[in-house]
């Protein structure tokens, strides 16, 4: 029998703002979303002032001003270098490592070691804050929504070892009464109001209740997490090693937009962006996607949301043809009376460059194709050496919904030489 | 035989790549080196041991300046390694990030050394409070940027 471990980085993009910046450990910080909008990360410390997650900026002004709290602006470039490293020492320690998301993984142990599930745990968070700076807490049980459920005490345990096993059987029970039904992993905020109505509010709840019932109300999704609860393994463990095979630039927008004028200038931003992304690494896409949306976490206003995808003509990155088909996309879909919230476009089925897939009807000189790359490559050049924006395709606000407003952004310290942190 | 590009690239995280041709075989003979060519010779491999711990930073200021270390120069700083006495390293004094010389004394005091006359070394009376950050294992110096 293997163990699974979910190593999850402690208040992430925080704890990455104090790697070279110590004098910020054990002080108030919290890290705002694109935009500077709402806050995404906050260290112990800020939670402790009563900053939830998720607020508006605005709304912890009046915090701030009390209290000496740190704001940054996300560093993704920062975030994303020192992710890879922590994942890079987890792949070193263990059989098998899921990548869940930029700051957690799942990693089998498997039982052929002389030393506990513990002590090897223990090793690995020691490791990790040693060569990186960052904290983890672990959790180690039978399966992964159990090894979460672990991972939910061992958070907890900020001045002992963050390091939390539940194994058998009496663990297991004593850690669901302390835990929240709408805490289990796999249950969201919709399934945790209908379990509350029917009375199942710590998740020993759901683990006590008839399996009948569960797979009655709850689905097959719903049954697995009850059958993990219960120390069976149904969710396998996903080595991703391949090649991403989408891009996707989506946003929010700080206010509702309804006109087709507005919303097309942010397609085309994001579209701008993704064939961006796609080119400076060498892919090119099949599948373009336009998709936006309503605000669903407000109910007063009309619900809609929809996608059209096209398939290129050739699988493509050139910059012009991703805007005609994004733009194209969305005229199909937009309809004046929503209040829209949330617009994105993802390029999809990513190939390496150079699959031309000549199609009968669509005769391109060679010339007109190497014109085009030639265009991009100016594009490209002059944005990566004076910033992005610097030049655009025009009906583009650039300095209204493309630059995001980012007024405390860390330096690249690990991405520019420009910005390599100062020592005296 | 088609392939006459190969590309090397640095698995562990793709920090760098160094790619390297092998001369073009037509008909005739291959060239007589291509049994030779092993790699281009990569400043990373040779500078960065631990991939994963190791960071660069930017010397500010002349404090180091008899060690070698000049105002601007590129420090690479491995977090993994162990500090020894004598040792160059980034340690945390008073909240932020200092590079000195480390020296170990036998009554568990320690030094944060300056290598140059006109600064003042630091006293850490208990070395066992004092926090290294890293190990300084180059320095980096251009003459043109």
């Amino acid at each position: 029998m293997n163990i699974v471990a979910l190593v999850d980085c402690n208040s992430f993009y925080a704890s990455c703002e104090t790697i070279f910046k110590p004098d910020l450990s054990k002080k108030p910080i919290v890290v705002l979303s694109n935009n500077d909008g709402c806050v995404i990360a906050r260290s112990s410390e800020a939670k402790k002032l009563g900053i939830k997650m998720g607020v508006p900026f605005f709304e912890i002004k009046q915090i701030i001003k009390k209290y000496p709290v740190h704001v940054f602006s996300s560093n993704y470039s920062l975030y994303g270098n020192i992710s890879s490293r922590v994942m890079g020492v987890l792949k070193e320690y263990c059989d098998r490592l899921e990548v869940y998301s930029i700051d957690e993984a799942f990693l089998i142990l498997n039982k052929y070691s002389e030393r506990s599930f513990v002590s090897r745990a223990e090793g690995i968070k020691k490791i990790i804050r040693k060569w990186i700076g960052i904290p983890v807490s672990i959790g180690i049980a039978n399966n992964k929504t159990l090894s979460k459920v672990a991972n939910h005490l061992a958070k907890k345990d900020e001045l002992g070892s963050q390091v939390v096993e539940i194994i058998n059987q009496k663990q297991i029970e004593i850690s669901l009464k302390v835990l929240g039904v709408g805490d289990i992993w796999g249950i969201g905020a919709r399934i945790e109001k209908f379990l509350q109505k029917n009375s199942i509010y710590t998740a020993y709840d759901l683990y006590k209740t008839d399996p009948r019932w569960v797979r009655q109300h709850l689905g097959v999704v719903g049954e697995r997490t009850y059958r993990e609860l219960h120390g069976e393994i149904c969710i396998p463990i996903v080595e991703r090693s391949e090649p991403k095979k989408q891009c996707r630039v989506s946003r929010s927008f700080e206010s509702y937009v309804t006109s087709f004028h507005d919303l097309e200038k942010r397609i085309i931003s994001y579209a701008t962006r993704a064939s961006e992304k796609i080119r400076s690494d060498g892919l090119q896409a099949k599948k373009i996607t336009t998709f936006i949306r309503s605000n669903k976490f407000n109910n007063n206003n009309k619900q809609y949301h929809a996608a059209r995808t096209f398939d290129f003509i050739s699988p493509s990155n050139d910059l012009f043809e991703t805007i005609k088909f994004a733009i194209k996309a969305l005229k199909s879909i937009y309809r004046p009376e929503i209040k829209y919230k949330k617009a994105g476009v993802l390029l999809s089925d990513l190939t390496p460059e150079g699959e031309y897939n000549r199609d009968l009807f669509f005769h391109q000189s060679e010339e007109s194709i190497l014109k085009k790359i030639r265009v991009n490559k100016v594009f490209d050049n002059l944005n990566n050496r004076y910033g992005s924006g610097t030049i655009c395709v025009a009906k583009e606000n650039y300095e209204k919904f493309y630059i995001t407003r980012r007024q405390n952004l860390s330096p690249a310290y690990t991405s520019n030489f420009d910005d390599l942190p100062n020592v005296n | 035989m088609n392939k006459n590009i190969q590309v090397k690239t640095d698995k562990d995280n793709n920090l760098e790549s160094v790619p390297y041709v092998l001369s073009k075989i037509s008909a005739g003979f291959p060239s007589p080196a291509d049994d030779y060519i092993e790699n281009n010779l990569s400043l990373s491999e040779l500078l960065i041991k631990n991939h994963l711990s190791t960071f660069l930073m930017r010397a500010s200021g002349d404090s180091m300046v008899d060690s070698g270390i000049n105002d601007g120069d590129i420090l690479v700083v491995d977090r993994s390694l162990e500090a020894k006495s004598r040792d160059i390293v980034i340690a945390i004094f008073e909240g932020s990030l200092t590079v000195k010389r480390l020296v170990i004394k036998t009554d568990g005091s320690a030094i944060l050394k300056a290598e140059n006359p006109l600064y003042k070394n630091i006293l850490i009376s208990e070395y066992a409070e004092l926090e290294i950050w890293g190990v300084v294992t180059s320095a980096i110096h251009q003459f043109i940027k």
